[in-house]
């Protein structure tokens, strides 16, 4: 046999003595259970349901445009305020659970108190959106002993619900409203005064405004800059010009004009330069030698003449050397294209340097004029940049705030329209039968109370009065020897004994079962006992 | 067949030969057969006096268990007699080993039904008798499991001086066995208990029978004087408890009011018996099944 069974049968076993008395602890604690559950008053309970919809049709539309407003905070707030203190007394005072005849202030707390806690407040929160927004059913549930009072209470909560929420919403709306449109007209104001003051230093200061070309500093640098520019090209176009006037008057120009006799060119000018001539000469005076010998005078002629052209020829590079013109057109150099070209790039030079000089000019008599400015420009400057900055800020502020205010202005449109929808999904009603206090349970509940903590004192007894048990028990506790263990006797007489025993305990419990079922019966007919002693005590 | 069985047997042609009797269990019958004349020289000559022993009414009296259970309960005080034997006709034993007191602490413990069946147990020995004394005085349960209640005992010899306390004991016809009544019941019992005269008795009882071992059942330890008083007597003590009614406190309590060395163990009633009611189950379905008799030990 399982040792722990064998320990529970002992233990039963040993509290058997104890029956008797456990029977009838069972018998008077249930029975005087349920005379207190008889006398216990009859609780009706009542209760509405108002489904509170954040989530419509508009919603969506507004995202982003509309103020939203935090329903499920103002709910709260709501379910807070409705059992506080001065919202439950106007309601107890209406409703007549508070009669004006009670002047306690202590029997009033208590009464505020029974009613507070007599009132429960539920919430069922639907399937909400990404946005948090959905469907909250708010249910108010409310207990009196009086049926119709009962239905007034929760008449009342609810109706102090629809209309606080509401009404809250409605207040704080308003507030964020007239704010922002106080503020709106205030920065309009400002930015009406810093368009005037611009407008006035823009008309004081004119020229003095910075352009499209940039501040004052800016143009002076860049005056500075375009002076300093043309200086380096002036000096670059001198140095040009210089190059060119050496060419023209050099050894180039030189040889050219004595290497590159132009025979056709020269003949159709009519005019025969030195050059050739000199060819020419020497071509005619060894045209004579080969006739005549060195004494004829024509080759003594040619000679003079070649040696006139010799000399003239010298004088004339001599002339170009030193830049004459003329000596050029003499010279038959201003017929060499080479010649032509430095000559023309010369004159190109000479008319960008005078250009260059020109364009110097203007630009340091502006420098100059500027220079001349340098202590009240960049006040001025400054001035204007503070006042347009003021401007600036005021102007964005305005837009901004006439953007929120459009944006509430519509929210609070839209929340008239139904961007969140209260709907009494039950209207306050009362039970017809009593809900409370759940007297089949009580009772049930009392007997198996009852029977258990008689198997307990039973129990409890036996452990504290504890009887001679197995041997190894015995001689354990003696510290004797154990002669030898007698099984039972009698163990058919026993057993008939036990049977008729445990027969009888069963008859009482069951009649204490019965007596259950019979009270019961008796509590669903609409039985109920009027005992003042302990109505006061269920009170309690 | 059992020698309780040929009691039986013997009891009932007996009953049936002698009619209607003033006792139904037993009778007391002059027997001139068994009659010693020569006893001890000086001695009052009496005629030894026979009783027959009822065993269906010992049964339905609850003092022999219920039927069927004869064989485990001859297992049970065979177990238990033994160490008792034992003690009482160790070489050099102390005389008064030979009287054994069984007692308990509190009434309906199982005394009697302890020492009558202890007798009958160690009255089966081959070479030893039993005297089962009526202690209890205020009950006499034994003179009335033997229908011998009105008859003198040994209350009357503790008064009566001139009295042999020997003529007092009845014969029985289980084989080994004698009774010896209460007697009548007379103020001062306790005192009469512990007078020196019941010292000189005890001695003589036993004293003259040296194979003879004396069971005595005994008043509740701390509910009689009685029993207190007997206890100091015997040289062997038997407590009996019995399980699931004696309370632990009253055990110890009892424990307290005895001589824990004459003190030879306790006798557990009614308890589990563990480990051994397999074996027993195996056992009694070798052999006849129903009304069992026990056999010899």
């Amino acid at each position: 046999m399982n040792p722990h069974l064998e320990q529970l049968r002992d233990e039963i076993h040993s509290a058997w003595r104890f029956r008797w008395l456990a029977c009838g602890v069972a018998f008077v604690l249930a029975l005087s259970g349920w005379t207190v559950v008889f006398t216990m008053p009859d609780r009706y309970g009542a209760s509405a349901q108002v489904l509170v919809d954040t989530r419509t049709a508009l919603r969506p539309a507004l995202q982003g445009l509309a103020v939203e407003q935090d329903v499920g905070v103002q709910l709260n707030y709501v379910r807070q305020s409705l059992t506080a203190e001065p919202q439950l007394r106007k309601i107890a005072e209406q409703t007549g659970v508070l009669s004006a005849s009670i002047r306690d202030p202590l029997q009033q707390e208590q009464l505020l108190a029974r009613l507070k806690e007599s009132i429960q407040l539920n919430v069922q929160v639907g399937d909400s959106d990404a946005n948090g927004a959905g469907s909250i059913t708010y249910g108010i549930l409310y207990q009196d002993t009086d049926r119709a009072r009962a239905l007034r209470v929760v008449s009342l909560l609810l109706k102090t619900f629809v209309n606080e929420t509401l009404g809250g919403k409605r207040e704080g709306s308003e507030n964020a409203q007239q704010f922002l449109e106080s503020q709106v007209q205030d920065y309009e104001r400002r930015l009406r005064t810093a368009e005037d003051r611009l407008a006035a230093f823009k008309a004081s200061h004119l020229g003095l405004m910075p352009t499209e070309q940039g501040g004052y500093f800016e143009q002076l640098q860049k005056e500075s800059t375009a002076v300093d520019d043309l200086k380096t090209k002036l000096i670059t176009l001198e140095t040009r010009r210089g190059t060119l006037e050496k060419q023209l008057h050099g050894d180039a120009a030189i040889s050219a004009a004595t290497a590159a006799p132009t025979s056709g060119i020269a003949g159709a000018g009519g005019r025969v330069d030195t050059v050739t001539r000199i060819a020419e000469t020497q071509a005619h005076l060894d045209e004579l030698l080969l006739k005549y010998t060195d004494k004829h005078p024509d080759v003594v002629a040619t000679r003079e003449t070649l040696a006139e052209l010799k000399a003239r020829r010298a004088a004339e590079i001599e002339n170009l050397r030193n830049g004459d013109a003329n000596a050029a057109a003499t010279s038959g150099a201003s017929a060499n294209p080479v010649f032509q070209s430095i000559q023309l790039a010369l004159n190109q030079v000479d008319v960008d340097i005078a250009d260059m000089h020109a364009q110097l000019a203007e630009h340091q008599t502006k420098a100059q004029e500027l220079r001349k400015l340098l202590n009240t420009a960049p006040q001025v400057e400054a001035e204007y940049a503070q006042l347009s900055r003021d401007y600036d800020v005021n102007k964005a502020q305005y837009t901004a705030l006439l953007s929120n205010y459009e944006k509430a202005r519509l929210g609070e449109r839209a929340d008239n329209a139904g961007s969140v929808r209260f709907e009494v999904v039950q209207p306050p009603t009362v039970t017809f039968q009593p809900v409370s206090p759940p007297r089949s349970r009580l009772l049930a509940g009392l007997l198996l109370a009852a029977l258990g903590i008689g198997g307990a004192l039973a129990y409890g007894l036996a452990q504290l009065h504890p009887l001679v048990g197995s041997a190894t028990a015995v001689a354990q506790l003696t510290g004797l020897v154990v002669l030898g263990v007698v099984g039972p006797a009698f163990p058919k007489a026993t057993a008939r004994i036990r049977r008729r025993q445990i027969l009888l305990v069963s008859f009482v419990v069951g009649l204490l079962l019965a007596s259950c079922v019979a009270a019961v019966i008796f509590s669903r007919a609409g039985m109920r006992l009027n005992i003042p002693a302990l109505k006061h005590l269920v009170h309690l | 067949m059992s020698l309780i069985e040929s009691a039986m047997a013997k009891f009932r042609s007996g009953a049936a030969a002698s009619g209607a009797s003033e006792h139904p269990g037993a009778e007391v019958v002059a027997d001139p057969t068994t009659a010693r004349s020569a006893w001890a020289p000086g001695e009052p000559a009496y005629v030894p006096r026979r009783i027959t022993v009822n065993m269906p009414r010992l049964r339905e009296m609850g003092y022999l268990p219920e039927e069927g259970e004869d064989r485990r309960f001859a297992d049970y005080y065979r177990a238990i007699k033994r160490p008792l034997i034992q003690r009482a006709f160790a070489p050099n034993a102390a005389a008064d080993l030979r009287l054994i007191l069984v007692t308990s602490a509190l009434p309906g413990e199982g005394k009697t039904f302890t020492s009558l069946n202890l007798a009958l147990s160690m009255a089966r020995e081959r070479d030893i008798s039993v005297l089962l004394v009526d202690g209890d005085f205020p009950k006499a349960e034994i003179g009335r499991a033997f229908s011998v209640q009105n008859e003198p005992g040994i209350l009357d010899a503790l008064a009566d001086e001139t009295r042999d306390v020997d003529s007092l004991v009845l014969r029985t016809d289980v084989r080994g066995l004698e009774v010896l009544p209460a007697g009548t019941l007379a103020d001062g019992a306790a005192e009469l208990i512990a007078s020196g005269r019941m010292t000189k008795i005890l001695a003589w009882l036993t004293a003259r029978h040296p194979r003879r071992l004396m069971v005595w059942d005994s008043a509740p330890l701390l509910i009689t004087s009685e029993g207190r008083a007997l206890g100091q007597l015997p040289g062997q003590l038997v407590l009996v408890a019995r399980s699931g009614h004696t309370p632990r406190q009253a055990l110890l309590d009892a424990l307290g009011q005895i001589d824990k060395n004459k003190l030879s163990g306790l006798v557990l009633n009614d308890g589990r018996v563990t480990g051994g009611e397999g074996y027993y189950y195996g056992y009694s379905s070798y052999g006849p099944r129903g009304n069992e008799t026990s056999r010899a030990g």
